[in-house]
């Protein structure tokens, strides 16, 4: 009885969460542009009309302007992942095992600047941005990004870096070799679980993002894939269809790297937390 | 190899209340081809000792010297000695042979040397046929000696161990001291060998060096710190069962503080000078820990098993007043 019980509140639960997905999967293979009633007949012929619309879609000039927004996000995505992986690594592994003056004062201002909302920042990197001349520029869009993403992986790394035992590292130093040994030969490739599942937060946090993206750029020709999704959406009419398939082609590319990383993932979650 | 000469050694660290001195004052010698123990209770500053000298904690004062050089102000990789670690520090994403290699790779030896080096050392520590395995898929055991092999590898001046046996299990601990003493006896190679446990101390090394509180308390052969111990402290750590200390004045023993009795020295005799009741007998198989209550003071007596008397009697007993040993009122050995 009580498993019957537990088993249905699961199942209503997983409507509850999949219903809305559902709702947006309907309507991207729907041929019309229409919100009502989408979600109640099942009675429809699908099609990959609004798949079609969405990537062949170009701009008066004749330019093709999904491939230039896919090609953006790609872009900004990996160049974000790179820059924040590249020198996070380092920093992270200098905060965990080396002891200097500004340390604990660094530790703290990468935690306080987590604390802080993206979008509260907005305006002043807006002036920073146009001073620089970076807007409606991919690298400015990059910076902006890495400025999140590199206290994050910090964070990310050290936890992981923590758990390392140090021995390993003394060894390395006895056996003839530098700190960079120890850390380039075996603290890296030790910490390649906790590499990927931070990679792949930097990933999507870059990939995923729309506010900053949306006051930097203006140009259609810089929109990365989450702002050219909104632009579906109109003062009076709002292009459904086209909205849900873009919205499913964006995510598509994150479910294949969740489905990649799984293993890495769950191990790198946990593997900051456990000693030994 | 090497011999190791350590100078007034001494070394603090911050605590609450200021400064606490780990190391204090601490001079050695080990002499080339010598397997020298440091023992001593948990936080008494062997392991720290042993870490200077491998240059993984700075030195304050004093200095450390190998072959009459200062090495003090020399990077770890720097000073030609090898450390085998209590965790072992074995490189988890390599292979036993890859963890082998790795020192001759970094010193960037040739490949046909780093092949011939390391089949050496799978020899020696008899791994030959783990080569392939990573650290994860062996037993402790055998971590153990993948560990020792990495030290023997690199041919160093000096070999450094740090409780190595500590995370094994009796039985093994046992045969890894024997191989242990087996491997220094074939290479009489310079060895420095910290442990807590008095009898590793007492069956591996050429001499002790006891130590707490940050001092060496002393140094010898284990039968010198055994027959003579120079303190209470020294008396007390080495020999299972624990030596028997009883007031002077209750043996009728005049010039002395302390009288320390060694278990072995105490013999069951029915005209004995002194008599306890047996409380509990414990059998070891040939021999047997007695223990006894004689008035409110316990003695401990070691004795063949067909010796020993039955628990609830009164059994009265000599000692040899040869191996008597006498402290003062400050614990120090009386001549």
């Amino acid at each position: 009885m009580r498993r019957i019980a537990v088993h249905s509140i699961l199942i209503a639960v997983s409507i509850g969460v999949l219903y809305p997905v559902l709702w947006v999967v309907k309507m991207a293979f729907t041929p019309s542009q229409t919100f009502a009633g989408a979600s109640t007949s099942w009675n429809f012929h699908p099609t990959l009309a609004n798949f079609h619309d969405v990537v062949s879609s170009h701009d008066l000039a004749g330019r093709w302007l999904f491939g230039r927004q896919l090609a953006n996000s790609i872009v900004v995505a990996f160049a974000v992942t790179f820059v924040g992986l590249t020198l996070s690594t380092s920093a992270a592994y200098a905060l965990s095992r080396f002891r200097f003056r500004g340390r604990e004062a660094s530790l703290r201002a990468f935690l306080i600047s987590q604390m802080f909302p993206g979008v509260v920042t907005s305006i002043p990197l807006y002036v920073l941005l146009d001073r620089l001349g970076l807007l409606n520029h991919l690298a400015g869009l990059v910076l902006v990004y890495a400025t999140t993403a590199v206290p994050f992986c910090v964070f990310m790394l050290k936890g992981y870096f923590d758990s390392l035992p140090r021995e390993l590292e003394e060894a390395v130093l006895l056996d003839g070799g530098t700190h960079f040994d120890a850390f380039w030969r075996v603290a890296l490739p030790l910490a390649r679980p906790a590499l990927a599942v931070t990679a792949l937060f930097s990933f999507l946090t870059a990939w995923n993002e729309f506010i900053l993206a949306y006051i930097f750029m203006s140009q259609p020709t810089a929109f990365t894939l989450p702002v050219a999704i909104q632009r579906y959406v109109g003062e009076y009419t709002t292009e459904w269809g086209h909205f849900a398939a873009a919205a499913i082609l964006v995510s598509l590319p994150v479910m294949v790297l969740f489905f990649a990383l799984q293993k890495h993932l769950v191990g790198g979650l946990t593997a900051g937390g456990i000693k030994g | 190899m090497a011999a190791v000469a350590i100078r007034g050694l001494g070394k603090d660290a911050a605590g609450q209340e200021g400064l606490i001195p780990i190391l204090h004052n601490v001079s050695l010698d080990v002499a080339d081809g010598e397997l020298l123990v440091l023992v001593g209770p948990s936080g008494c500053g062997k392991s720290t000792l042993l870490r200077c000298v491998a240059g993984l904690e700075s030195i304050e004062r004093g200095e450390v010297q190998l072959d009459g050089r200062r090495i003090n102000e020399l990077a770890p990789g720097a000073r030609d000695v090898a450390m085998v670690f209590q965790s072992y520090a074995l490189y988890p994403h390599l292979t036993v042979r890859e963890n082998l290699a790795f020192p001759l790779r970094l010193r960037k030896e040739p490949e046909s040397e780093i092949a011939a080096r390391v089949a050496e050392a799978l020899e020696l520590t008899g791994i030959s046929a783990l080569v392939d395995r990573r650290p994860s898929q062996l037993s402790g055991g055998q971590r153990q000696r993948v560990a020792i092999g990495r030290a023997l590898v690199r041919r160093p001046r000096l070999f450094l161990f740090d409780e190595p046996l500590s995370n094994l299990d009796a039985s093994l601990r046992a045969r890894m001291r024997v191989e242990l003493k087996r491997l220094h006896a074939r290479l009489r190679a310079t060895m420095i060998y910290v442990t807590h446990d008095q009898v590793e101390a007492m069956t591996l090394a050429d001499r002790i060096a006891v130590m707490r509180s940050g001092q060496v308390e002393q140094v010898g052969t284990p039968r010198e710190l055994y027959d003579r111990p120079a303190n209470l402290f020294v008396a007390r750590f080495l020999g299972t069962p624990e030596i028997n200390l009883v007031p002077a004045e209750a043996l009728g023993v005049v010039g002395a503080t302390t009288l320390g009795l060694r278990p072995e020295d105490i013999y069951f005799e029915d005209r004995g000078p002194l008599a306890g009741t047996v409380e509990l007998v414990e059998e070891l198989g040939r021999t047997s820990i007695v223990h006894l209550l004689v008035g409110d003071q316990r003695i401990v007596a070691l004795v063949e098993s067909p010796q020993a008397p039955q628990p609830g009697v009164v059994a009265s007993f000599r000692w040899d007043p040869e191996r008597l040993h006498r402290f003062d009122q400050h614990e120090q050995r009386i001549a």
